[in-house]
């Protein structure tokens, strides 16, 4: 055939060729719309996660909202029947107390304790989640999919996609927003190039100190490199420290509040939340990167805003992830300074497991069983104190046997209370005399202690001393034991240094200020609405079971539970708190005080 | 005698693109070489000997027309082409090789390979007496080097068939008559030598057979002998005056080439020597010599164009 | 010589003819030399960021420079040396009449033209092994550890060359001088880069209701089904910069060797079907 017709056979030839190559061209694309479709999944269900968008529960606030939150319903109805059945972890629960869908668990892999640190190449992720992403890779290019992956290709390519950034259309700059052509198909694939460019550009402005130049350009080096990992962590790096490093803080009375924050913010602080908005808006488009995380939990929420709570979610999931080794370190002390000693305390002696080598680990755990012994004293104390009301309610209500029996409670806890603190001296001492006093978080911990105990004695001068001396000896404490300290003179009737009785009237102030945002007590986190305190916690929380305050009730569940005796002698107005299984409902018959947030009703 | 290269009517007809003019290379050429005979082909510049060579190599297309080789009518395939040695005019080797490495490249092409191509690259660098630069860079060669390399890559495969654009250009006369003596052996060993030139010279002294090309047409073909059989006699004198030369003009006799005194007398075919040499001492014409000579190919070259060119004129 | 082994040993005469030939064209030694100076001072470059950052970050923007560098100066030089050399070798040996003593060998033009490609493609690879080498070394250097999935970007890499040298060559064979097919080599790289274009003019079309827009937005969709797209094996930098939320790439990196291969395959058919009865 060729001989007699060498054209025309060339010609077939060519065609079919270009047939084939048409066709695996379209099965190419086809993959790159799939990735795409993958890397939506995996942002969007992170975004569930960590920013609870986009959720079920947003019902179209406006358009584009709308069309993530529809397309994420569909993608969990198609999605449901195909995964195979994951058990529910203990954080997968989202903020109504409902486990996440099956597919947002999916994509949340527990952390691997056999992950060794990351930046080994080829191997940032664990077995497991290798095994996942294939299951969901899967799941994307099925056909099952087709048309929920059309429709979402349809609104990425109209711009009303918002929830996941730029990095879906790798070819696309601006083109999420629908405007032009795609200009980025001009840099002929060296975008990465140009960011590199506006970032010396950054780094420029950086130096000359215009630092409020410098967040549109990093905005537009992650747009044109939403992979440029550095430049989120440094720029943020640069708004939440370096632009805030030559202000003040802003006083209270100068500060607004940010309903969106829930926070009360002056100039200095809103560059901090700039810097978060700057690393979520990283995390929306690496949302598998450790280093975001740990950078907005650690270098932000905690250092910056003393945000533990949230602070110890951003840690916790940098360390779900494949992570370098400092990054559970930080989440176990955090963990321990949000009051979670038990989890802080397994945490390091995981750690203490995993690299025995490491001469921190040993030392949190003997810091952690401290504190635990102190706890369970001061849980003694709320034992003691419940039944010792009991005691006098049942007395007055004429009750002998029963006042008795609440004595004897009383006598008992009492005697567990001075044991406890006694045994939580011991310790500190040990430690201390075991390490020549080198250790010097248990000489603080142990004046503190003795402190309290002489303060209970009525010898609050000697009390003062050894909470004086209990500051200087180790800064770690130093807030906890000048509180004390000034509480002692007060006691003692000696008068105030003119910078202490300043920092009461500005503590006053912010206490006025921040008396209603949210806080974390004794493990639990509570947010205030409506003169209630509502635990975030798992399960549903509109029921409940109704105590009032200051019955016997109400002591005896304070008697039978001291765990939640902080978050009821420290937060007023109602308290909604989950205890075991069950939630309680405290009525507060006196409404919560008033703040700059909160007017109680008349 | 069997026919090696024979053509059949061909024509090739350069297309010209966007409307202009086409240009007609060749026209209805039928040729036909046989089996060791050196047929030279002439022609001037521009007068389809390129093309016609390049036909038979197959690196340009007829428009119409047939040709065979050795009989063979798919003259692309390799078998033919194994049969065909070509020394194009000019070429240009790759200077950064050496003389037996470019030998050992076309070697291969021929399939050659191993011991067989390494005794064939030694036989004919001797041949083509270049033995002792084999070694040396293509670089440092003289431009006559070069020729030798281009002959050398051509002989080297033992084809049946050599085609060679201008072989001696660039050469000294010594290489030239080496070259020539090459030339002549190889057909002595039954090689058949298509020689395209314009050393008219050379080309009369080994060819069998000329044909000459104008315009794309050949216009005469033919053995040395019967091409250049006319003989006239040539009378040297000296004293030559008008009166002698217009009285001699009037018997036939033509005076042509005359320098001073001196002259050559052309005897027109017919006239008998002795009747001629009569008439020139009549005129007391002092004799310096007599020859019988032979039309050079030159001459006849110089005459067919000639004539060729007028008609064409005259045509138009 | 016959058959099979003896087509593919002349070719790879002419291969290796080609690829000896082609390392000494100066444009092209003067290419790599380049790209091999800024490979090799992509290590200082982070000399001119002032150290603004601490410890780790600045670290790894170090390695981040060094890839972009270097993926950006492997794409240019390395488009820039496969677009010359596959434009240049046929005509080259058309205009030094080299061509006429090899086709007038016992090799057939679709072997010659076949050794030739082939020659290209030894020489495009060398580059690459070249410049992927020292890129290679450049990041085992700043990170300590072997950079492997280097390889399967510089693959990929490849692929892409293959494609554009693979048309550019088929223009090389309607040509007599390395220019045109040289310009046309750039015209097809950013051509081939811009492909997604048409299917964002097919998409954005039929908006209008108008005929025409919607005839030009079919036309455009043919175009883009037909027309090879280079924005494809951008996969070589997701690969090359590693993040855990890519998908798994073992279905994509085949799918992508095949769609370059079949292009190429298309090339050279193209440059065949022009060179078969092409006059020389």
């Amino acid at each position: 055939m060729f001989k007699k017709f060498p054209n025309l056979t060339l010609g077939l030839l060519l065609v079919l060729v270009l047939i084939a190559a048409s066709a695996q061209g379209r099965r190419v694309s086809h993959l790159r719309d799939c990735d795409r479709f993958y890397r939506w999944m995996l942002s969007a269900c992170t975004q569930v996660r960590i920013f609870g968008i986009p959720g079920t529960t947003i019902e179209g606030a406006d358009e584009t909202e709308g069309v993530d939150a529809r397309l994420f319903r569909q993608l969990i109805e198609k999605s449901d029947p195909v995964l195979p059945d994951i058990p529910v972890g203990e954080r997968d629960y989202d903020q109504n107390g409902d486990p996440y869908p099956k597919i947002v668990r999916f994509t949340a892999v527990p952390p691997d304790p056999e992950a060794d640190t990351a930046e080994k190449e080829g191997l940032i992720q664990t077995p497991e989640q290798i095994s996942r992403d294939q299951q969901l890779w899967a799941l994307a290019l099925s056909s099952d999919m087709a048309p929920l992956r059309a429709e979402f290709l349809t609104a990425l390519r109209e711009g009303t996609l918002t929830s996941s950034g730029s990095q879906l259309h790798l070819s696309g700059l601006y083109e999420e927003r629908g405007t032009t052509v795609s200009l980025a198909n001009m840099f002929l694939g060296f975008r990465k190039m140009a960011a590199n460019l506006v970032w010396l550009e950054v780094d420029k402005l950086y130096h000359k100190g215009v630092m409020h130049r410098m967040l549109p350009l990093m905005k537009t080096c992650v747009t044109l490199d939403p992979t440029f990992i550095d430049a989120f962590l440094v720029g943020a790096w640069h708004l939440a420290y370096n632009a805030t490093a030559k202000l003040t803080d802003t006083p209270y009375e100068l500060r607004e509040y940010y309903p969106k924050y829930t926070d009360w913010l002056g100039e200095k602080e809103q560059y901090y939340y700039s810097g978060i908005e700057f690393l979520e808006d990283g995390i929306r488009k690496n949302p598998r990167e450790y280093k975001l995380y740990f950078d907005l939990g650690y270098g932000i929420y905690d250092e910056k805003l003393h945000n533990t709570p949230k602070a110890v979610e951003y840690l916790a999931e940098a360390n779900r992830l494949y992570h370098d080794r400092w990054v559970p370190r930080q989440l176990y002390r955090l963990l321990g300074k949000d009051e979670r000693y038990e989890e802080s305390k397994k945490g390091w002696e995981d750690y203490h497991a995993w690299q025995p080598e490491n001469l921190v680990a040993p030392r949190f755990i003997k810091l952690m069983e401290g504190a635990i012994k102190e706890r369970d004293a001061e849980w003694a104390s709320f034992k003691a104190r419940a039944a010792e009301e009991l005691a006098a309610r049942a007395a007055a209500a004429g009750d002998a046997t029963r006042a008795q029996e609440w004595s004897a409670l009383a006598q008992q806890a009492r005697e567990a209370e001075t044991a406890g603190y006694e045994a939580a001296r011991q310790f500190w001492r040990s430690i201390a005399e075991e390490s020549e006093q080198s250790e010097v978080y248990a000489v603080a911990r142990e004046l503190i202690l003795n402190g309290r105990e002489k303060l209970q004695q009525k010898r609050y001068v000697e009390a003062w001393v050894d909470f004086d001396r209990a500051r200087w000896a180790s800064d770690e404490f130093w807030d906890e034991a000048t509180k004390a300290m000034v509480e002692a003179k007060q006691l003692a009737n000696e008068p105030l240094a003119l910078t202490e009785i300043r920092q009461l009237e500005r503590e006053q102030i912010q206490l006025d200020y921040t008396r209603h945002l949210p806080k974390s007590m004794g493990g639990k986190f509570f947010e205030f609405s409506e003169g209630t305190w509502t635990e975030k916690a798992k399960g549903s929380s509109s029921e409940g079971t109704e105590i009032i305050r200051d019955t016997d009730a109400f002591f005896e569940l304070l008697y039978n539970h001291p765990e939640i005796g902080k978050a009821l002698d420290t937060l007023d107005g109602n308290i909604k708190v989950k205890v075991g299984d069950t939630w309680l409902r405290i009525v507060n018959p006196k409404p919560a005080l008033a703040s700059k947030l909160y007017t109680p009703p008349a | 005698m069997s026919a090696v290269i024979e053509t059949q009517e061909l024509t090739k007809v350069y297309e010209a693109a966007f409307g202009g003019q086409d240009v007609r290379a060749l026209t209805n050429l039928t040729l036909t070489i046989n089996r060791q005979e050196i047929f030279g082909y002439l022609g001037p510049n521009g007068s389809g000997k390129t093309t016609t060579i390049k036909m038979l190599l197959s690196l340009i297309f007829p428009t119409s027309g047939k040709i065979r080789i050795m009989g063979n009518e798919d003259i692309v395939a390799p078998a033919v082409k194994r049969q065909i040695g070509y020394l194009p005019e000019g070429a240009y080797y790759p200077d950064f090789l050496k003389g037996e490495e470019i030998l050992r490249f076309y070697g291969q092409l021929y399939g050659l390979s191993g011991k067989s191509l390494e005794k064939r690259i030694d036989e004919t660098l001797e041949t083509v007496g270049m033995t002792k630069a084999r070694k040396r860079l293509l670089r440092g060669y003289s431009k006559g080097m070069r020729q030798r390399i281009g002959l050398a890559q051509c002989l080297l495969a033992d084809p049946q068939i050599l085609i060679l654009d201008e072989p001696t250009t660039g050469l000294d006369p010594v290489a030239r008559k080496e070259i020539r003596d090459l030339l002549v052996q190889l057909r002595s060993q039954g090689k058949t030598l298509l020689i395209s030139s314009h050393e008219l010279l050379e080309v009369e002294l080994i060819s069998n057979r000329v044909g000459i090309l104008y315009d794309g047409v050949l216009q005469t073909m033919g053995t040395i002998e019967d091409l250049l059989q006319e003989r006239d006699i040539v009378v040297d004198v000296s004293g030559i005056t008008a009166s002698a030369t217009s009285n001699l003009a009037g018997r036939g006799i033509t005076a042509e080439d005359q320098i001073d005194s001196r002259a050559r007398l052309r005897v027109p075919s017919g006239m008998s020597v002795y009747d001629a040499l009569d008439l020139i001492k009549a005129q007391s014409l002092s004799i310096v010599s007599v020859a019988p000579r032979r039309e050079t190919l030159e001459e006849l070259f110089v005459r067919v164009v000639g004539d060729a060119a007028r008609s064409k004129k005259e045509g138009k | 010589m016959g058959g099979f082994a003896g087509f593919m040993r002349g070719s790879f005469s002419i291969a290796k003819y080609t690829l000896r030939e082609g390392l000494r064209k100066k444009t092209m030694i003067g290419f790599l030399i380049l790209s091999i100076l800024v490979i090799f001072g992509s290590q200082f470059i982070t000399a001119f960021l002032a150290q603004s950052t601490v410890g780790d970050s600045q670290a790894d923007i170090d390695v981040k420079l060094i890839k972009d560098i270097c993926v950006t100066v492997i794409s240019i030089f390395g488009v820039l040396i496969t677009i010359f050399i596959s434009a240049s070798v046929v005509p080259g040996e058309v205009e030094n009449k080299v061509i006429y003593t090899i086709l007038s060998k016992p090799v057939r033009r679709f072997q010659y033209l076949f050794g030739k490609f082939l020659g290209v493609q030894l020489i495009v690879l060398l580059n690459l092994a070249l410049m992927g080498g020292l890129f290679f070394v450049a990041l085992y250097f700043k990170q300590q550890v072997l950079p492997t999935l280097l390889l399967y970007s510089i693959l990929l890499t490849y692929f892409s060359f293959l494609v554009v040298s693979a048309f550019t060559f088929a223009v090389s064979c309607t040509s007599s001088s390395s220019v045109l097919p040289t310009i046309a080599g750039l015209f097809i790289y950013i051509t081939g880069n811009l492909t997604d274009y048409l299917k964002d003019v097919y998409d954005r079309a039929g908006q209008t209701g108008d005929a025409l827009d919607a005839f030009i937005g079919n036309v455009a969709y043919g175009l883009w089904n037909i027309l090879p797209n280079l924005q494809y094996f951008n996969l070589k930098d997701q690969i090359l910069y590693l993040q855990p939320n890519d998908p798994p790439r073992d279905v994509q990196l085949p799918q992508l060797i095949i769609y370059g291969l079949a292009y190429a395959v298309a090339g050279y058919l193209m440059s065949y079907w022009i060179f078969r009865r092409k006059e020389l």
